[in-house]
């Protein structure tokens, strides 16, 4: 579905340097630091900018050649603009009937009910949690194949939350070839939705690997310094100094678990993946 | 396309308080000034009202947005310019009709065909402005093309000064009376083509732009 | 389907909703030939990833317990009770090899496991 291969962008002060290669019905999930190219990558799938080299495509074809049909098939949701916000619920409802021959307009009716959202002012005037569900709203009611959201659910309180991502359960299970690609700071929303996880980090992508591999097998052991220096190390990951020792990260928590049963593991969650790869673990 | 019609157009609408502005301003300046005045201020108005929804989408990285909707660069640009051209239409018809109102109130005597080379020749001055404005609106966004434009009155301003000093003003006025005893129609059409060229131009100019904006 | 699973539990998620689904169909809660929810369906009651459900299904399917139609479901096997011993059996004897493995790993030797496992049986009786 979305194809990144070795596409390099630069700019003045940074180089985003990735492959990525997503099939058809999955739902991953992009997460990093600020800073470390999320926003970039989603511009480069969606043609917004064009790589310096490489090859950004989505359906098989370009990002920056989409066709207007094939652009019917994308929903985008992006973290800081969407319609102006002059406009009211009806009428971006009239223009989304218009620009988009799958709008399903009843559906956005109910939805906009659902989620109390007010029909008589203009979105300058929501909260914020009130646009980021309009956002959203407006990405999924068009049946599109391909959903791309960036920071979907950032400034929603978690009953908001909540409410997003069934939408988005829901969304996946009325076609098993729709594709979902979500950019989060959330991270147990990703846990609870994504197949698999991309960490990129300074531009680069130091992980690539499937949710429940994240949860199942990944974990932090908690060292002092005579433990740590006769440690096994095959798989370890990345340590980091303590003031009580080491903090180390694996991708094999079982086997330290059955090789050294006296040893503290702490659970490896996607917020620890972030932090012990990318620095920072307290 | 149609999708972005109806968002300029519903933009526009919320801005009521302007709109009935705009038209009373409109009868009130039809009806006391004599003259051709308000065939040229009015459809400027109507012009500049549908140039301002390009700063509507420049807010908040809107362009970005708009780009990934199913529409493409070009036909942005080309929505814009139908808009323009049509909101300036509609304004001169308005115009054209306010004229004719004050002057039966003022005047018996009136000749329609004397008027029509007077109100149509200000088609082609209000094209070659929006030629201009448009492309310069989207280039450099609505806080900046002001300067823009400012800097482009002055440059011409000085251009057409030096021009004097240099051709010399006998030289200039020889030259205008040849223009003047041209054929009327000839000028007529030859503007018009000129004018049109520039359109051309223009828009051509607009998609460049927009293709290599920064999103 | 009443599936509880613990996310804080150390035992990974598909191998929780393996053990829950292979229960049900060993107590006959989930009958022969019945039809399994959809992956996406079970992953959006759960609230987990699609491709957990999916290895939990799979790995039920090595082990017979489920049928994947492609394009149609997946469906608990015409079950023979000797294929319900053979897993409950196999599942006994995989946990018997976790413990041996720990207690070796803490040095216990072969004589001190067996008499641990002496001891508890007796107390059971």
């Amino acid at each position: 579905m979305i194809s990144l291969k070795n596409v390099v962008k630069t700019y003045s002060d940074f180089q985003l340097n990735i492959s990525m290669a997503i099939p058809k019905g999955r739902i991953s999930g992009l997460v990093g630091k600020n800073g470390a190219g999320k926003s970039t990558t989603i511009k480069l799938i969606l043609g917004l900018v064009k790589p310096d080299s490489g090859e950004a495509s989505v359906f098989g074809t370009q990002s920056c050649k989409l066709t207007i049909k094939e652009k019917e098939q994308i929903g985008v949701c992006l973290a800081d603009t969407g319609f102006s916000n002059q406009l009211n619920i009806l009428d971006i409802e009239s223009i989304l009937v218009k620009m988009y021959p799958g709008f399903d307009k009843a559906y956005f009716q109910r939805k906009c009910e659902e989620l109390k959202l007010p029909k008589d002012k203009i979105v300058k005037e929501f909260s914020t949690g009130m646009k980021a569900k309009l956002r959203v709203l407006v990405a999924m009611t068009h049946k599109a194949k391909l959903l791309i959201m960036d920071e979907p659910t950032a400034g929603l309180d978690v009953e908001a939350r909540n409410e997003i991502l069934d939408m988005l359960r829901n969304y996946l299970e009325e076609d098993e070839e729709r594709t979902i690609l979500i950019s989060s700071h959330i991270s147990s929303d990703l846990e609870n939705l994504c197949d698999d996880i991309y960490l990129i980090h300074d531009g680069k992508i130091i992980l690539h690997e499937d949710t429940d591999v994240i949860l199942d097998q990944y974990g932090i052991l908690k060292v002092n310094e005579a433990q740590y220096a006769t440690l096994d190390q095959t798989y370890i990951l990345k340590s980091h100094k303590e003031h009580y020792g080491y903090a180390c990260f694996t991708n094999e928590k079982k086997y330290y678990q059955e090789k050294y049963p006296d040893i503290v593991i702490e659970k490896g969650g996607i917020d620890e993946l972030i932090l012990m790869m990318t620095g920072g673990y307290r | 396309m149609a999708g972005l019609f109806e968002k300029d157009i519903r933009l526009l609408l919320r801005r009521k308080q302007t709109l009935v502005l705009f038209l009373a301003l409109a009868v009130v300046i039809g009806f006391t000034q004599e003259g051709t005045f308000i065939l040229g201020y009015l459809p400027f108005l109507g012009m500049m009202l549908t140039i301002s929804t390009i700063s509507y989408d420049e807010i908040d990285n809107g362009y970005t947005f708009l780009m990934t909707l199913p529409i493409d660069t070009k036909t942005y640009v080309k929505e814009k310019y139908l808009l323009c051209l049509s909101g300036t239409f509609i304004s001169w018809i308005f115009a054209v009709v306010l004229y004719f109102a004050s002057k039966f109130l003022r005047e018996t005597n009136i000749v329609i065909a004397n008027e029509v080379p007077i109100i149509v020749s200000f088609l082609p001055v209000l094209l070659l402005a929006m030629a201009i404005m448009i492309p310069i609106q989207l280039k450099f966004g609505a806080e900046k093309s002001r300067i823009v434009l400012l800097i482009i009155f002055g440059i011409t301003a000085i251009l057409s000064f030096l021009f004097e000093k240099v051709i010399g003003a006998e030289r200039i006025n020889s030259m205008i009376i040849k223009l003047d005893n041209l054929n009327g129609t000839v000028i007529g059409v030859s503007a018009t083509l000129f004018v049109i060229l520039a359109a051309i131009i223009s828009y051509v100019i607009s998609c460049k732009v927009m293709q290599n904006k920064e999103l | 389907m009443d599936i509880i699973l613990n996310h804080s539990s150390m035992i990974p998620i598909y191998e929780q909703l393996m053990d829950q689904i292979k229960s049900k169909i060993i107590q006959s809660v989930l009958k022969e030939g019945e039809a399994l929810p959809s992956v996406r369906t079970l992953a959006r009651e759960l609230r987990i990833s699609a491709l957990t459900v999916k290895k939990a299904y799979d790995r039920l399917e090595e082990e017979g317990f489920v049928t994947t139609v492609h394009g149609k479901g997946t469906y608990v096997t015409a079950s023979d009770k000797q294929l319900a011993v053979e897993a409950r059996r196999k599942a006994v004897e995989d946990a018997f090899t976790k413990a041996i493995d720990k207690a070796k790993a803490v040095g216990l030797s072969k004589e001190e496991i067996l008499e641990i496992v002496n001891i508890i049986m007796e107390d059971e009786s």
